[in-house]
C-alpha cells in the first residue's frame, strides 16, 4: 500500500457560525503533485495548516505516517539571516541533505552569503522553497510558493517539484494560477464553500462548469492539445 | 572569522579579566585586599554572563533588537522587592531579605507575564505587557524612594545605579547556581531558538512548540535577570550591547551565540567593574557604580554597531 497523507471529515471554524472547513476529506499520495485551487477565502490555506497539524483539529482527522514540511503563504522572517543559514536551518531537520546541490537546482548558489534583506521577492521565495525542500520531507505542503515568481521561475520551480515527486515525495500546492495547475498537476482539488467539490485529473476538474460555479462567467476554459487553458472571458 | 576561533579568543579575554582584576587598583600588592577583590570579580563575571544571555534570549523571543533583560519589567519588580528592604530596614531583618523579596517579586512578575501571554498575545503583545509592568514597578519604586528615610537615600541611589560591592562569595554563588540551572535549560532549547529566531510560523511548522519555548525563555531570562538585579542592582547596557556586538560575527546560531554572549558579557562586566573601582577622580579612588561605567562605555560602542549595521542594510 502506498504511503499517503490523509484527512477525513475535517472540520474547522474560528467561530461557530462560520465554518472554514466543513466535513472535508483529502488525500495526498506519495509521489504526486496535488494542486489545491479555489476562490479567495475558500479555505485552501486553512486546509494546508490543518494538514500540517498547526490548527487544532480533532486528533483522528489527520493521518500521516511520515514527516510533513510546510511553507506558509506569508511569513516575516528575520532579514539578517544569510541564504545559506536559512537553508541550513531546514537541513537541521534531516540528515545528509546536499545543500549545495539543492541551491544549484534552485539557481540560488550565487546568493549563498547574501542576507534575505538583500534579495528580490522572487529570489527570497526560491530560498524559502529551498529551505523547506532541505527538510527532506515525505510530504510537502506549499502555500502559494510561486506567488512572487516570474513565469520562467515558476516553470523552473514546478519542474523541480516534479523531480522531487518522481523520488516519491507527495507535494500539495495551493495555487491561483490555473494554467500552471493544468500543466503540472497530477491531481487537482477544487475547494468551494468550505469543502472539496471536485478532485481529479486537470482535464476532469478544469471545466467551464466548475469554474462557472466558482467565478461566474468571468473566465472561460479552452483546450490546447487536450490541456485545459483558463482565459479571462470577453466583456 | 572562524566561530570557534572567536569563541577561543572570547574565552581568553573572559578568563584574563577575572585573573587580572584582583591585581588592579590601590594597594595592589596586598594579598588580603587581593583576596577581597576576587569575590567581587567572581560576582561580576557571573552577573555579566547572565545579563548578556538574558539579553540574547529577550531579543530572540520578542523578535526585537531593542529588547533587554529589563524590558519586561522583571528587573523593575526585583529592584522594587530589594529596594523596599533597603529603604525600610525594619523589613530587612536579615541580609537575605532584599534578594529574597526581590526574587519573589520577579517570580510573581514572570508568572503574570506568562499568564497574560497565554492568550495568544504574540511577541509584540508580551512586549507591551512587559513595558506596562515596567512602568508600574517604576512608579512603585518612586513611591518607596519618596517615603524612604532620608538617611537611606545614599545607599538606595548607589544601589539603583547598579554596583558590585561584596567581599564574600555568597552573592556570586547565588548567581552562579541560577545561571547554571538556566543555561542548562536554554542550551537544550538552542535548536528551537534558532528556528524561532528565523520565523515563528516556520518554527511551528517544524515542530517547535512556540508557546512552551516562550514560557521557558521568559522564566529562564527572568530568573537570570532577577538573580543579578537582587545581588548587584540594575546594571545597564550589557544585555543590549553584547548580543548586538557578536551577531555580525557569529550570526544567529544559538549554539555559538550562547557561549559567546556569556564570555563577552562576563569579561566586559569584570573589566568595567575593575575600571570603576580603579579610576582615580581628583586623586582618590572613586568606586563609581559599575552601571555608570557599562552605560558610558556601552553607549558609544552600541552606537557604533548600529551605525555600522545601517551602512550595510539597504534602504
Amino acid at each position: 500500500m502506498r504511503m499517503s497523507l490523509r484527512a477525513e471529515h475535517l472540520c474547522f471554524a474560528y467561530t461557530a457560525e462560520q465554518p472554514i472547513l466543513n466535513n472535508l476529506s483529502f488525500e495526498l499520495q506519495a509521489g504526486e503533485l496535488h494542486f489545491i485551487v479555489g476562490a479567495n477565502g475558500s479555505g485552501k490555506s486553512t486546509l494546508l495548516q490543518c494538514l500540517a497539524q498547526l490548527l487544532p483539529v480533532a486528533a483522528n482527522t489527520v493521518f500521516s505516517e511520515s514527516r510533513v514540511a510546510y511553507l506558509p503563504q506569508t511569513i516575516a522572517p528575520c532579514q539578517d539571516f544569510s541564504v545559506l543559514q536559512v537553508i541550513e536551518l531546514g537541513a537541521q531537520l534531516a540528515e545528509g541533505c546536499d545543500i549545495k546541490g539543492l541551491m544549484g537546482q534552485l539557481k540560488i548558489d550565487h546568493l549563498a552569503q547574501r542576507t534575505l534583506s538583500q534579495l528580490s521577492g522572487g529570489e527570497r521565495q526560491r530560498v524559502l522553497v529551498a529551505a523547506v525542500l532541505a527538510e527532506q520531507p515525505k510530504f510537502l505542503l506549499l502555500d502559494e510558493p510561486s506567488s512572487s515568481l516570474d513565469i520562467h521561475h515558476q516553470v523552473e520551480l514546478f519542474r523541480l517539484l516534479k523531480t522531487f515527486c518522481s523520488k516519491g515525495v507527495g507535494i500539495a500546492v495551493v495555487c491561483h494560477d490555473w494554467n500552471i495547475a493544468s500543466r503540472y498537476a497530477d491531481r487537482i482539488s477544487l475547494v468551494h464553500n468550505s469543502t472539496i467539490i471536485k478532485c481529479g485529473k486537470p482535464q476532469e476538474v478544469i471545466t467551464s462548469e466548475n469554474l462557472q460555479q466558482l467565478f461566474g462567467s468571468s473566465v472561460v476554459v479552452t483546450r490546447l492539445q487536450q490541456t485545459p487553458v483558463v482565459m479571462p472571458a470577453h466583456e | 572569522m572562524n566561530k570557534l576561533l572567536l569563541l577561543a579568543l572570547l574565552a581568553a579575554f573572559s578568563i584574563a579579566t577575572i585573573w587580572m582584576a584582583p591585581h588592579f587598583g590601590a594597594a595592589e600588592y596586598s594579598e588580603q585586599i587581593r583576596a577581597l577583590r576576587l569575590p567581587r570579580a567572581t560576582l561580576a563575571w557571573f552577573s555579566g554572563g547572565a545579563l548578556a544571555v538574558a539579553g540574547l534570549l529577550m531579543q530572540t523571543l520578542l523578535r526585537n533588537d531593542l529588547a533587554t533583560p529589563f524590558t519586561l519589567g522583571v528587573a523593575s519588580s526585583a529592584s522594587f522587592g530589594a529596594f523596599v528592604c533597603f529603604a525600610f530596614p525594619a523589613i530587612a531583618a536579615t541580609i537575605w531579605a532584599p534578594p529574597l523579596l526581590g526574587f519573589i517579586c520577579a517570580i510573581a512578575t514572570i508568572a503574570l507575564i506568562i499568564k497574560l501571554g497565554s492568550s495568544n498575545l504574540g511577541p509584540n503583545g508580551i512586549l507591551l505587557v512587559g513595558i506596562t509592568i515596567n512602568f508600574v514597578f517604576g512608579a512603585a519604586l518612586m513611591i518607596v524612594r519618596h517615603l524612604a528615610p532620608p538617611y537611606r537615600m545614599t545607599k538606595l541611589e548607589h544601589w539603583l545605579m547598579g554596583s558590585i560591592e561584596t567581599s564574600s562569595y555568597e552573592p556570586a554563588w547565588v548567581v552562579a547556581t541560577v545561571a547554571l540551572l538556566c543555561l542548562t535549560i536554554i542550551w537544550m532549547k538552542r535548536h528551537d531558538l534558532d528556528q524561532y529566531s528565523f520565523d515563528i510560523k516556520v518554527a511551528q511548522a517544524r515542530g517547535v512548540n512556540v508557546t512552551k519555548l516562550m514560557n521557558v525563555g521568559l522564566i529562564t531570562s527572568g530568573l537570570l535577570t532577577a538573580a543579578v538585579v537582587t545581588q548587584c542592582g540594575p546594571i545597564a547596557f550589557i544585555g543590549l550591547l553584547v548580543p548586538h556586538a557578536l551577531r555580525p560575527f557569529i550570526g544567529h546560531s544559538h549554539k555559538y551565540m550562547l557561549p559567546a554572549c556569556w564570555l563577552l558579557g562576563s569579561g566586559f562586566l569584570v573589566f568595567a567593574d575593575t575600571l570603576s573601582r580603579s579610576l582615580l577622580v581628583f586623586g582618590r579612588s572613586s568606586d563609581i557604580p559599575v552601571g555608570i561605567i557599562t552605560a558610558l562605555v556601552g553607549g558609544p560602542a552600541f552606537l557604533l554597531i548600529v551605525l555600522r549595521k545601517s551602512k550595510k542594510t539597504p534602504h
